[in-house]
């Protein structure tokens, strides 16, 4: 079991609490690849950066490789989001000064396992499994929207992670980058990694192995 | 992340904003400019006055009287001075006519000194010889002549009315000529040259700059321009300079050639003694008030920069809020959020300092008044890099601290 959860509930205190997440109990098994659906503001966003470690749920348990993440401390958050959770987002979120290969790299800087010297031919590596070889030195502005993606996918694959959540992962792009992005995606999925998918598109759901649909906050 | 990488991204952003990066280097340079120049200055100061020390002794008082003390009364004084006291006598006159083998020459003053000359704030080469006793007593003809290097930005020592473009400079001639054992004209009589002094180049002369002798002389006995000159017995005044062994003993001098010179010219005859260590006590003195003070200034400068950048930094975060959000999403903990941007004010503290030390350098070269002698220090580079860096250290500190603690969630919806 790579992901279970009990009783999650996140609530939003502004003008008025909002449950965004209400009692949602979930488990995915390792190699599994679950689209998560919904309307806009039904709580698969803040799932799914409850399951990226980049939020904490109000209250419930959240297990991630049988680890508790409650009152974890944020070192180990960043060290298990750094080695273990690969991010692909709807929009991209490259560094748009950096070139794609740096972008490629930046996660690995930040990985204190990898020698210095390795970094970047690793990085030419996932650019070439993405083919985007020749685009090595150009800026993330100077790419169409699906081959950003692409980067983001190879990004995403830089620390080797076992878990890719991904939001929205073809929200900004057309229906051709779409599918190949969703190609992208099952075939890492064959390869033995566990994936996460956030998607409006039923199409694009439908490529997963499982589908999980939420409405108000809870799994229906 | 490694520094290497720090670095990289650091420097990337600096460049990419550059009129952003240049005010912020811009105000951390003029206050460690002003640091660097105070600094300088005050390290200078003190080198001279400890080297002036050295070369010195301090046991030396000076006076001037403006009446001609003959070699009786020289003779009289050193009677009632300590035992082991010099006393050196030295008068001036400045309309010589001179010539070296018929050719006439100028731009000098001629003095009558005597050997105990030598006894302080001597720093010349000794070419031939200097005068012996022998020569005061003999009345001797002959000269000894202060010969300078060429300086580089020479500051013009001629007297004016030396200059009519016809008379050969004795300092060119003294270049070209090696005047040692020759004969020259003076007045006249006709001088061997017994002996060359060759001065220190004005960077490396440490003497006080009342002893910094940098005009061109000719030297002969003290006895030899009395006889040579009586009309001027009238009006002449005279340098007295009198070095003992040690503190103690000047005070005893002072006394006794305040009283001497009363017995001499009357009661009413107030001379003004100097002791050469109260001098170097105000000079010490000074150098640290100027110190004070002008640290003072370059304090407030230093703030002035450090708000720069803690002004810069915090505007920073807000504009890459959303890049902080990436980060901590692949991974970056919040210390290397927090590094990342003191490295970055680190690197623009460090671009202030080598354009506060190049300003720093062209003040002090342009405007300092020792400008010629000043060398720069370690110590003072040093300080002044470890000024900026701590400056924007400190002032950086608390936005990278904010930045540090945003939420990755919340820092990724930032638009």
């Amino acid at each position: 079991m790579v992901i279970h959860c009990e009783h999650l509930v996140k609530i939003y205190e502004t003008t008025q609490s909002f449950r965004a997440l209400d009692d949602v109990s979930l488990d995915i098994e390792k190699g599994d690849f679950v689209s998560i659906m919904g309307p806009s503001g039904c709580g698969k966003s803040t799932l799914l950066n409850i399951l990226g470690l980049l939020d904490e749920p109000t209250s419930g348990e959240y297990l991630l490789n049988g680890v508790k993440t409650a009152h974890m401390k944020d070192f180990v958050r960043s060290r298990l989001r750094c080695n273990n959770i690969g991010f692909v987002f709807q929009s991209f979120n490259l560094m748009p000064k950096l070139s794609v290969l740096q972008n490629i790299a930046l996660p690995m800087r930040y990985n204190s396992l990898i020698p210095r010297k390795e970094i970047l031919p690793r990085a030419r590596e996932l650019l070439r499994r993405v083919g985007l070889e020749q685009k090595a030195e150009n800026t993330p502005l100077q790419l169409s929207g699906g081959q950003c993606q692409r980067v983001a996918c190879a990004r995403a694959l830089a620390n080797r992670p076992e878990i890719i959540l991904a939001d929205e992962p073809t929200g900004n792009l057309d229906s051709k980058s779409g599918a190949e992005i969703l190609n992208l995606l099952q075939e890492l999925n064959q390869n033995g990694l566990t994936i996460i998918m956030v998607t409006h598109d039923e199409k694009i759901a439908a490529g997963a192995r499982s589908i999980i649909r939420m409405k108000d906050g809870k799994i229906v | 992340m490694k520094l290497p990488d720090l670095i990289v991204t650091g420097w990337a952003e600096i460049i990419s904003h550059k009129m952003r990066s240049f005010l912020s280097v811009f105000a951390i340079a003029i206050g460690i400019a002003t640091t660097f120049y105070t600094l300088s200055i005050l390290s200078q100061n003190y080198r001279n006055i400890n080297r002036t020390a050295e070369i010195s002794g301090t046991g030396r008082l000076d006076s001037q009287v403006d009446r001609p003390i003959s070699m009786e009364q020289h003779r009289q004084l050193m009677q009632v001075l300590p035992p082991g006291s010099s006393v050196s006598l030295r008068t001036e006159e400045a309309f010589v006519l001179a010539s070296y083998k018929e050719q006439p020459f100028s731009g000098f003053s001629m003095e009558g000194v005597l050997p105990s000359w030598m006894d302080s704030a001597f720093n010349y080469e000794v070419e031939g010889r200097f005068f012996n006793w022998q020569d005061i007593e003999n009345k001797h003809r002959v000269a000894v002549i202060i010969v300078y290097p060429r300086e580089k930005n020479l500051r013009d020592m001629y007297f004016l009315w030396d200059n009519h473009g016809v008379d050969t400079k004795l300092e060119d001639m003294a270049k070209h000529i090696n005047l040692l054992n020759q004969q020259i004209t003076l007045n006249g009589e006709t001088f061997t040259v017994v002996g060359i002094l060759r001065a220190p180049r004005v960077e490396k002369d440490f003497r006080a700059a009342r002893d910094q002798e940098r005009r061109q002389l000719i030297l002969i006995p003290y006895s030899t321009w009395g006889e040579m000159l009586p009309y001027r017995l009238e009006y002449a005044s005279t340098d007295l300079r009198i070095v003992t062994g040690d503190e103690k003993t000047a005070h005893l001098a002072q006394a006794e050639l305040t009283s001497f010179l009363r017995q001499q010219f009357g009661r009413q005859f107030n001379p003004n003694i100097r002791l050469f260590r109260n001098e170097l006590l105000l000079a010490r003195k000074t150098a640290w008030y100027n110190l004070r003070s002008m640290f003072f200034i370059g304090l407030i400068a230093m703030i002035a920069g450090g708000i720069g950048i803690m002004n810069i930094t915090m505007v920073i975060i807000f504009s890459r809020t959303r890049e902080i959000g990436i980060r901590r999403a692949l991974g970056a903990t919040r210390l290397d959020i927090l590094v990342q941007f003191l490295v970055e004010a680190l690197l623009l503290g460090l671009c202030g300092a080598a354009g506060g030390i190049v300003l720093g350098y062209l003040a002090v070269v342009h405007m300092a008044d020792n400008a010629a002698q000043m060398t720069s220090s370690w110590w003072v580079i040093a300080t002044a890099v470890l000024l900026a860096l701590a400056t924007s250290f400190l002032f950086a500190l608390y936005p990278a601290y904010q930045a540090s603690k945003l939420k990755p969630v919340d820092a990724l919806k930032y638009e």
